[in-house]
């Protein structure tokens, strides 16, 4: 990875660790920290699984039964798991029709060097791989069937999920979970090379049903670390990388917004776009609740979009217009779009138009780029957001549905830097990702010719929440915010900022 | 629905107000009524001026839903102007 900022910190690689897939791990003291990811159901009875990390300890005396990664059965037993046996062996549970515990050879894993491991259930064998070598040395009884998994479970790293607990003490990086049994030359990928880095589990086919990174993209709230699983989930179930794990929650009993200033190439134009991924809660009130962009002037001269009720979208302009749409409930992501070309108005639901036939409108307001605010109507301190807001984006033309469905991307957020229609960008707001806390919430516009950053008002640093089409993303327990550490598997001395924010990078630079 | 307690409080009271202990930024970004007498406050953890007694809240201390419900009456939102 190369620099990026995450809350609270950036995350400055050594410059020859740039472009690995890992350059930070995090650290468990041993006693109460731990990482729990809960309505994961990747593994449910599934025919054969497997997961892959990396550790590194010195401490091989009371790290003895001491548990790294942990999925427990539907009975709420150990399901899945792999801890350390003893100052020379690890031990891996399996539940299937049966209950097995493999045991390795000896290996020497307290020397303070990272080491990989490949736990793998075919179907019929239950293998323990340590830096790729096939280390399994009695595995009773041999197992057969599903692996017994329930629906949802809750994945704990650092630590066994049922009342054993048993905190590992040490570094743990790059925790994938896979519904199939890796290859060899699969676990050969994974291990990776000193020059290149650890291999990426996002690259493997089919891709993990779970990878938490650990480390280089982890945020803290305050109070936890946010621990994204990146391998998001598309609509079609499909598997893809998250590029925007993080949202903002917004309460609008505490009249939480974000102001963008005035975005003065939003003025006077003849087209534009807007979109913007919504969660809502509470009750929606008509015209007086639920706004999630707006700008202008005055009520004349203005735009703003709002959810009007669960299946209708509300468009101010100079008046407004309501377009019906599918039903949308509590506690989704929904992709909305708004295209007005300059007479008439389409809204996308997920990237499906909603109306059958152009709502008819007038021109664009010359003044909407003033006052822009997320989460409030301008113009009042009122109708503001309640819920989750996510990578709100406006552009200076009306795209096409081609481009919105670009934008919707199979309901996973992407980078919008690739997307068609990067030179009519304005401006974006990922919210969450790539915003710092301070007092208030500093949201950086990725678009650093207009460069409208946004300010929250009333928002407090736990507003930060997990982002659009992830799921099980874990949350720490017993941290306090500098268990990041700058090491990694073939990665050492990489840096994190101190008191830094996210608008702290600059392009001026010795020439 | 979170977790948070709200307040409305008296804007006489607003000097005693310790911003680092609510959700709100500041006196200017808070919500306050129409008739700009009242303010409302959130909070996670019971601040200490209002343990102390230094801010008295008006009324019933309200979750989430209760304060969403106040703000939605006309003594805290107007209209929106429609041309």
């Amino acid at each position: 990875m190369s620099t990026q900022f995450t809350n609270r910190q950036w995350r400055l690689p050594n410059n020859e660790n740039k472009d690995k897939q890992s350059n930070y791990s995090m650290d468990f003291d041993g006693n109460v920290q731990h990482i729990k990811a809960s309505n994961f159901s990747g593994l449910a009875d599934k025919s054969s699984g497997s997961f892959s990390l990396w550790f590194k300890t010195t401490n091989t005396t009371s790290n003895a039964g001491k548990c790294i990664l942990s999925i427990p059965y539907s009975g709420g037993g150990n399901g899945f798991d792999i801890y350390i046996n003893n100052s020379t062996s690890l031990k891996s549970y399996l539940k299937t029709s049966t209950f097995t515990t493999t045991t390795t050879n000896t290996i020497t894993y307290g020397d303070s060097n990272w080491h990989h491991v490949a736990v793998v259930y075919d179907g019929s064998t239950h293998k323990i791989y340590f830096d790729t070598v096939d280390v399994t040395n009695t595995s009773t009884p041999s197992p057969s069937g599903a692996i017994a998994a329930s629906t949802v479970n809750t994945i704990e790293i650092g630590r066994f999920s049922t009342s054993y607990q048993n905190e590992f003490n040490g570094q743990i990086d790059g925790v994938a979970i896979f519904n199939y049994a890796l290859s060899t030359s699969q676990i050969t990928t994974l291990y990776g090379s000193s020059s290149t880095g650890i291999g990426n589990p996002m690259s493997l086919s089919p891709k993990p049903v779970a990878y938490y990174p650990l480390g280089d993209q982890d945020a803290f709230n305050g109070a936890n670390y946010l621990v994204p699983n990146i391998a998001a989930e598309e609509d079609d179930g499909d598997i893809a990388t998250s590029y925007s794990p993080y949202a903002l929650d917004f309460d609008a009993a505490s009249s939480n917004y974000i102001d963008c200033g005035n975005i003065t190439s939003l003025n006077n134009l003849s087209a534009f776009s807007t979109s913007t991924w919504i969660n809502y809660e509470g009750t929606i009130s008509g015209a007086s609740s639920h706004m999630f962009l707006s700008g202008g002037s005055a009520s004349n001269n203005r735009f703003y979009v709002q959810l009007y009720s669960s299946n209708q979208i509300r468009y101010g302009y100079n008046g407004n217009t309501i377009v019906t749409t599918s039903s949308m409930s509590v506690g989704n992501w929904y992709n909305i779009v708004t295209v007005h070309n300059g007479t008439s108005l389409d809204v996308y639901l997920n990237g499906v138009k909603q109306n059958t036939s152009p709502v008819t409108v007038v021109a664009p307001s010359t003044n909407i780029g003033n006052n822009f605010q997320i989460g409030k109507y301008f113009a009042l301190s009122s109708y503001y957001w309640d819920g989750k807001l996510s990578n709100a984006s406006i552009w200076n033309t009306d795209l096409t549905s081609s481009q919105v469905t670009e934008l919707y991307n199979e309901g996973v957020p992407s980078n919008l830097n690739n997307h068609s229609a990067y030179s009519n960008l304005v401006s974006w707001w990922q919210l969450g990702s790539n915003s710092s806390f301070n007092t208030n919430w500093t949201v950086l516009d990725e678009v650093t010719a207009s460069g409208n950053n946004g300010t929250s008002s009333n928002m407090t640093e736990d507003d930060i929440v997990d982002g659009v089409g992830s799921y099980a993303n874990g949350l720490s327990s017993g941290m306090g915010g500098d268990e990041v550490i700058g090491d990694a598997p073939y990665s050492t001395a990489n840096s994190l900022s101190v008191n830094m924010d996210v608008l702290d990078r600059v392009t001026d630079t010795p020439s | 629905m979170n977790n948070r307690s709200y307040i409305v409080i008296s804007l006489s009271s607003t000097d005693s107000v310790l911003w680092s202990q609510v959700s709100q930024s500041s006196a200017q970004s808070r919500g306050r009524n129409l008739a700009n007498t009242q303010g409302l406050l959130s909070y996670s953890v019971t601040p200490s001026f209002i343990s102390d007694g230094s801010v008295v809240p008006v009324g019933d201390i309200m979750n989430q839903t209760e304060a969403l419900e106040l703000l939605q009456t006309s003594a805290w939102s107007e209209p929106m102007p429609e041309e």
